[in-house]
Protein backbone atom coordinates (compact mmCIF):
# COMPACT_ATOMS: atom_id res chain seq x y z
CA UNK A 1 0.00 0.00 0.00
CA UNK A 2 1.46 2.91 -1.08
CA UNK A 3 0.72 6.86 -2.35
CA UNK A 4 1.42 7.45 -5.86
CA UNK A 5 4.06 9.63 -7.10
CA UNK A 6 3.23 12.90 -8.80
CA UNK A 7 4.81 14.71 -11.94
CA UNK A 8 5.20 13.48 -15.53
CA UNK A 9 4.53 10.12 -17.01
CA UNK A 10 8.21 9.26 -17.07
CA UNK A 11 9.25 10.98 -13.47
CA UNK A 12 6.18 8.68 -12.33
CA UNK A 13 7.45 5.73 -13.65
CA UNK A 14 10.60 6.30 -12.47
CA UNK A 15 9.81 6.81 -8.82
CA UNK A 16 7.69 3.81 -8.97
CA UNK A 17 10.87 2.23 -9.79
CA UNK A 18 12.25 3.54 -7.50
CA UNK A 19 9.28 2.86 -5.01
CA UNK A 20 9.71 -0.60 -5.86
CA UNK A 21 13.06 -1.37 -5.06
CA UNK A 22 12.58 0.35 -1.61
CA UNK A 23 9.24 -1.86 -1.09
CA UNK A 24 11.64 -4.56 -1.77
CA UNK A 25 14.73 -3.19 0.73
CA UNK A 26 12.60 -2.90 3.48
CA UNK A 27 11.20 -6.32 3.76
CA UNK A 28 14.64 -7.72 3.30
CA UNK A 29 15.95 -5.83 5.82
CA UNK A 30 13.47 -6.69 8.59
CA UNK A 31 14.01 -10.35 7.84
CA UNK A 32 17.66 -10.42 7.94
CA UNK A 33 17.04 -8.88 11.53
CA UNK A 34 14.03 -12.03 11.66
CA UNK A 35 10.66 -9.73 11.27
CA UNK A 36 8.79 -11.51 8.60
CA UNK A 37 6.55 -9.03 7.05
CA UNK A 38 3.37 -8.21 4.59
CA UNK A 39 1.40 -5.00 3.04
CA UNK A 40 -0.34 -2.75 5.73
CA UNK A 41 -3.92 -3.52 5.76
CA UNK A 42 -3.48 -7.48 4.84
CA UNK A 43 -3.86 -8.32 9.12
CA UNK A 44 -5.50 -6.60 12.26
CA UNK A 45 -2.55 -7.94 14.54
CA UNK A 46 -0.35 -4.92 14.86
CA UNK A 47 0.27 -3.95 17.95
CA UNK A 48 1.60 -0.63 19.23
CA UNK A 49 3.28 0.59 22.50
CA UNK A 50 5.30 3.34 23.07
CA UNK A 51 6.34 5.99 21.05
CA UNK A 52 7.42 5.35 17.62
CA UNK A 53 10.60 5.97 15.99
CA UNK A 54 11.78 7.80 12.78
CA UNK A 55 14.97 8.26 11.07
CA UNK A 56 15.84 9.41 7.48
CA UNK A 57 18.66 10.12 5.38
CA UNK A 58 19.72 11.62 2.00
CA UNK A 59 21.18 10.56 -1.25
CA UNK A 60 22.63 12.55 -4.30
CA UNK A 61 23.90 11.35 -7.67
CA UNK A 62 24.35 12.59 -11.58
CA UNK A 63 20.33 11.95 -12.13
CA UNK A 64 18.88 12.32 -9.02
CA UNK A 65 18.48 13.26 -5.24
CA UNK A 66 16.29 12.53 -2.27
CA UNK A 67 15.76 10.70 0.67
CA UNK A 68 14.35 7.88 2.67
CA UNK A 69 13.19 7.10 5.85
CA UNK A 70 11.87 4.65 8.23
CA UNK A 71 9.18 5.24 10.47
CA UNK A 72 8.51 2.09 12.77
CA UNK A 73 6.71 1.30 16.23
CA UNK A 74 9.02 0.98 19.23
CA UNK A 75 8.21 -2.58 19.26
CA UNK A 76 9.54 -2.99 15.49
CA UNK A 77 12.79 -1.47 16.47
CA UNK A 78 13.15 -3.47 19.80
CA UNK A 79 12.76 -6.69 18.27
CA UNK A 80 15.00 -6.06 15.59
CA UNK A 81 18.01 -5.03 17.75
CA UNK A 82 17.08 -7.61 19.97
CA UNK A 83 17.90 -9.67 17.11
CA UNK A 84 21.31 -8.32 16.75
CA UNK A 85 22.28 -7.52 20.28
CA UNK A 86 20.47 -10.74 22.36
CA UNK A 87 18.83 -8.46 25.44
CA UNK A 88 17.00 -5.98 26.16
CA UNK A 89 17.93 -2.26 24.71
CA UNK A 90 17.28 1.20 26.54
CA UNK A 91 16.03 4.01 24.65
CA UNK A 92 19.05 5.86 23.20
CA UNK A 93 20.29 2.44 22.05
CA UNK A 94 17.02 2.23 20.10
CA UNK A 95 17.19 6.05 18.45
CA UNK A 96 20.82 4.80 17.66
CA UNK A 97 19.72 1.82 16.05
CA UNK A 98 16.76 3.31 14.48
CA UNK A 99 19.63 5.26 12.59
CA UNK A 100 21.82 2.67 11.48
CA UNK A 101 18.44 0.79 10.43
CA UNK A 102 17.84 3.86 8.29
CA UNK A 103 21.71 3.87 7.02
CA UNK A 104 21.42 -0.13 6.58
CA UNK A 105 18.21 0.77 4.04
CA UNK A 106 19.75 2.62 2.20
CA UNK A 107 22.92 1.05 1.49
CA UNK A 108 20.39 -2.01 0.04
CA UNK A 109 18.58 1.24 -2.04
CA UNK A 110 21.99 2.11 -3.55
CA UNK A 111 22.63 -1.17 -4.45
CA UNK A 112 19.64 -2.07 -6.07
CA UNK A 113 20.07 1.13 -7.76
CA UNK A 114 23.31 0.28 -9.67
CA UNK A 115 21.76 -1.91 -12.44
CA UNK A 116 20.42 1.02 -13.54
CA UNK A 117 23.65 2.29 -13.71
CA UNK A 118 22.91 5.07 -11.02
CA UNK A 119 25.31 5.77 -8.18
CA UNK A 120 24.60 8.09 -5.48
CA UNK A 121 25.93 9.42 -2.72
CA UNK A 122 24.58 8.80 0.75
CA UNK A 123 24.43 11.31 3.45
CA UNK A 124 24.50 10.55 7.37
CA UNK A 125 21.40 9.16 8.67
CA UNK A 126 19.33 11.38 11.59
CA UNK A 127 16.96 11.12 13.61
CA UNK A 128 13.67 12.79 13.84
CA UNK A 129 12.51 14.09 16.42
CA UNK A 130 8.02 13.66 16.18
CA UNK A 131 7.87 16.82 15.71
CA UNK A 132 9.75 16.50 12.58
CA UNK A 133 7.27 13.43 11.03
CA UNK A 134 4.96 15.68 9.30
CA UNK A 135 7.67 16.59 6.86
CA UNK A 136 7.97 13.05 5.88
CA UNK A 137 3.80 13.53 4.44
CA UNK A 138 4.82 14.59 0.52
CA UNK A 139 6.61 11.49 0.50
CA UNK A 140 5.90 8.11 -1.05
CA UNK A 141 5.37 5.61 1.89
CA UNK A 142 5.60 1.91 1.73
CA UNK A 143 3.72 0.96 4.89
CA UNK A 144 3.90 -2.98 7.01
CA UNK A 145 2.57 -4.61 9.41
CA UNK A 146 4.56 -7.42 11.26
CA UNK A 147 3.65 -9.16 14.70
CA UNK A 148 5.94 -6.54 16.83
CA UNK A 149 3.75 -3.48 15.28
CA UNK A 150 3.97 -1.21 11.63
CA UNK A 151 6.86 0.20 9.66
CA UNK A 152 6.94 2.46 6.92
CA UNK A 153 9.56 3.39 4.28
CA UNK A 154 9.44 6.37 2.69
CA UNK A 155 10.99 8.24 -0.74
CA UNK A 156 10.98 11.55 -1.65
CA UNK A 157 12.89 11.37 -5.02
CA UNK A 158 13.64 14.33 -7.53
CA UNK A 159 14.95 13.09 -10.72
CA UNK A 160 16.90 14.37 -14.05
CA UNK A 161 14.31 15.70 -16.31
CA UNK A 162 14.17 13.23 -19.34
CA UNK A 163 16.08 10.15 -16.99
CA UNK A 164 14.88 7.18 -17.35
CA UNK A 165 15.66 3.97 -15.44
CA UNK A 166 16.63 1.08 -17.93
CA UNK A 167 18.13 -1.75 -16.28
CA UNK A 168 21.86 -2.70 -17.74
CA UNK A 169 24.41 -5.58 -17.28
CA UNK A 170 26.60 -4.85 -14.88
CA UNK A 171 30.08 -4.28 -15.25
CA UNK A 172 31.51 -4.93 -12.16
CA UNK A 173 29.84 -6.94 -9.41
CA UNK A 174 28.44 -5.75 -6.32
CA UNK A 175 29.38 -6.46 -2.74
CA UNK A 176 25.94 -7.34 -1.86
CA UNK A 177 24.65 -7.45 2.71
CA UNK A 178 26.78 -10.57 3.91
CA UNK A 179 29.78 -11.02 1.48
CA UNK A 180 33.11 -11.05 2.98
CA UNK A 181 35.44 -10.17 0.84
CA UNK A 182 39.39 -11.25 1.05
CA UNK A 183 41.91 -9.06 -0.01
CA UNK B 1 43.91 -13.84 34.89
CA UNK B 2 46.10 -10.45 34.22
CA UNK B 3 48.15 -12.17 32.63
CA UNK B 4 45.42 -13.96 30.11
CA UNK B 5 44.22 -10.67 29.41
CA UNK B 6 47.11 -9.21 28.50
CA UNK B 7 47.46 -11.55 25.88
CA UNK B 8 44.27 -11.12 24.19
CA UNK B 9 44.72 -9.35 21.28
CA UNK B 10 42.83 -6.09 20.36
CA UNK B 11 40.39 -5.16 17.52
CA UNK B 12 39.87 -1.47 17.12
CA UNK B 13 36.06 -1.27 16.18
CA UNK B 14 35.19 2.21 14.58
CA UNK B 15 31.59 2.77 13.83
CA UNK B 16 29.44 6.07 14.50
CA UNK B 17 26.55 3.57 15.52
CA UNK B 18 26.98 2.58 19.05
CA UNK B 19 24.41 -0.58 18.35
CA UNK B 20 26.95 -1.80 16.08
CA UNK B 21 30.24 -1.52 18.24
CA UNK B 22 28.49 -3.21 20.90
CA UNK B 23 27.47 -6.03 18.90
CA UNK B 24 30.71 -6.44 17.40
CA UNK B 25 32.49 -5.89 20.91
CA UNK B 26 30.06 -8.77 21.72
CA UNK B 27 31.36 -11.34 19.13
CA UNK B 28 34.54 -10.46 19.67
CA UNK B 29 35.15 -10.67 22.77
CA UNK B 30 33.16 -14.05 23.14
CA UNK B 31 35.91 -15.21 20.57
CA UNK B 32 38.76 -14.10 23.09
CA UNK B 33 39.59 -10.60 21.79
CA UNK B 34 39.59 -7.21 23.48
CA UNK B 35 37.84 -4.64 21.65
CA UNK B 36 38.39 -1.16 21.35
CA UNK B 37 35.90 1.48 20.05
CA UNK B 38 35.90 4.45 18.31
CA UNK B 39 32.82 6.76 17.06
CA UNK B 40 34.41 8.43 13.74
CA UNK B 41 37.38 8.54 11.61
CA UNK B 42 39.32 11.41 13.28
CA UNK B 43 39.41 9.19 16.90
CA UNK B 44 39.68 5.85 15.14
CA UNK B 45 42.69 7.56 13.21
CA UNK B 46 43.84 9.07 16.57
CA UNK B 47 43.60 5.70 18.04
CA UNK B 48 45.64 3.57 15.07
CA UNK B 49 48.59 6.15 15.32
CA UNK B 50 48.60 6.35 19.15
CA UNK B 51 48.60 2.67 19.88
CA UNK B 52 51.44 -0.04 18.85
CA UNK B 53 48.96 -3.07 21.05
CA UNK B 54 46.71 -3.21 17.93
CA UNK B 55 45.97 -6.47 15.92
CA UNK B 56 43.49 -5.20 13.50
CA UNK B 57 40.77 -2.39 12.72
CA UNK B 58 37.73 -2.67 11.74
CA UNK B 59 36.12 0.25 10.16
CA UNK B 60 32.65 1.53 9.24
CA UNK B 61 32.31 4.16 5.53
CA UNK B 62 29.54 6.45 6.10
CA UNK B 63 30.56 8.14 9.44
CA UNK B 64 30.68 11.79 10.62
CA UNK B 65 33.98 14.33 10.46
CA UNK B 66 35.84 11.77 8.50
CA UNK B 67 34.15 8.94 6.68
CA UNK B 68 36.40 5.11 6.80
CA UNK B 69 37.84 5.62 3.33
CA UNK B 70 39.73 8.36 4.09
CA UNK B 71 40.80 7.86 7.83
CA UNK B 72 42.09 4.64 5.87
CA UNK B 73 44.26 6.70 3.10
CA UNK B 74 45.36 8.96 6.02
CA UNK B 75 46.55 6.51 8.02
CA UNK B 76 48.49 4.89 4.92
CA UNK B 77 52.03 4.62 6.44
CA UNK B 78 51.17 3.87 10.09
CA UNK B 79 49.05 0.36 8.71
CA UNK B 80 51.80 -0.69 6.42
CA UNK B 81 54.70 -0.23 9.05
CA UNK B 82 52.28 -2.01 11.60
CA UNK B 83 51.71 -4.51 9.20
CA UNK B 84 47.74 -3.75 10.42
CA UNK B 85 45.14 -5.57 8.79
CA UNK B 86 42.07 -2.86 8.30
CA UNK B 87 38.98 -4.58 7.52
CA UNK B 88 35.81 -2.25 6.60
CA UNK B 89 32.37 -3.25 7.76
CA UNK B 90 29.93 -1.24 5.82
CA UNK B 91 26.85 -1.15 4.31
CA UNK B 92 28.22 0.03 0.69
CA UNK B 93 28.98 -2.65 -1.72
CA UNK B 94 29.83 -0.34 -4.86
CA UNK B 95 32.88 -1.76 -6.73
CA UNK B 96 34.71 1.76 -6.59
CA UNK B 97 34.79 1.85 -3.28
CA UNK B 98 36.52 -1.61 -2.54
CA UNK B 99 38.82 -0.68 -5.23
CA UNK B 100 39.54 2.42 -3.10
CA UNK B 101 39.64 0.60 0.05
CA UNK B 102 42.52 -2.44 -1.41
CA UNK B 103 44.47 0.24 -2.72
CA UNK B 104 44.68 2.06 0.47
CA UNK B 105 45.85 -1.40 1.95
CA UNK B 106 42.63 -2.66 3.36
CA UNK B 107 42.58 -6.35 3.71
CA UNK B 108 38.95 -7.45 3.66
CA UNK B 109 35.55 -5.64 2.90
CA UNK B 110 32.49 -6.92 4.76
CA UNK B 111 29.10 -5.44 3.79
CA UNK B 112 26.63 -5.49 6.58
CA UNK B 113 24.40 -6.82 8.44
CA UNK B 114 27.26 -9.43 8.66
CA UNK B 115 26.90 -13.09 9.62
CA UNK B 116 28.89 -12.86 13.21
CA UNK B 117 30.60 -16.30 12.11
CA UNK B 118 31.99 -15.25 9.11
CA UNK B 119 33.32 -11.93 11.18
CA UNK B 120 35.01 -14.11 13.86
CA UNK B 121 36.07 -16.11 11.03
CA UNK B 122 38.25 -13.37 9.48
CA UNK B 123 39.28 -11.27 12.06
CA UNK B 124 41.15 -14.52 13.26
CA UNK B 125 42.23 -15.19 10.01
CA UNK B 126 43.94 -12.02 9.79
CA UNK B 127 45.05 -11.76 12.91
CA UNK B 128 46.01 -15.70 12.78
CA UNK B 129 44.74 -16.37 16.21
CA UNK B 130 42.83 -19.13 14.64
Amino acid sequence: MHDQPQGSDAERQGATELGEELRRACLELMADYGVRAWPYGDSMRTPQRGAPLAASAEFEGDHLRGSIAIFATRGVVERTARSLLGGECVSPELADWTCELVNQLLGRFKNKLRPFDVVVDVGMPRLMASNQVGQLESSARYRFSCDHGDFSGYLDVTLEPGFTFRKRELQEPLAWEGDVILF
Amino acid sequence: MEAASTQKKKVLIIDDSSTIRRQVATVLTGAGFEVLEAADGIDGADCIRGRSDLSLVLCDVNMPRLNGLEMLESVGEEISAKSLPVVMLTTEGEPQAILRAKKAGARAWIVKPFKEHLLVSAVKKLTQAG
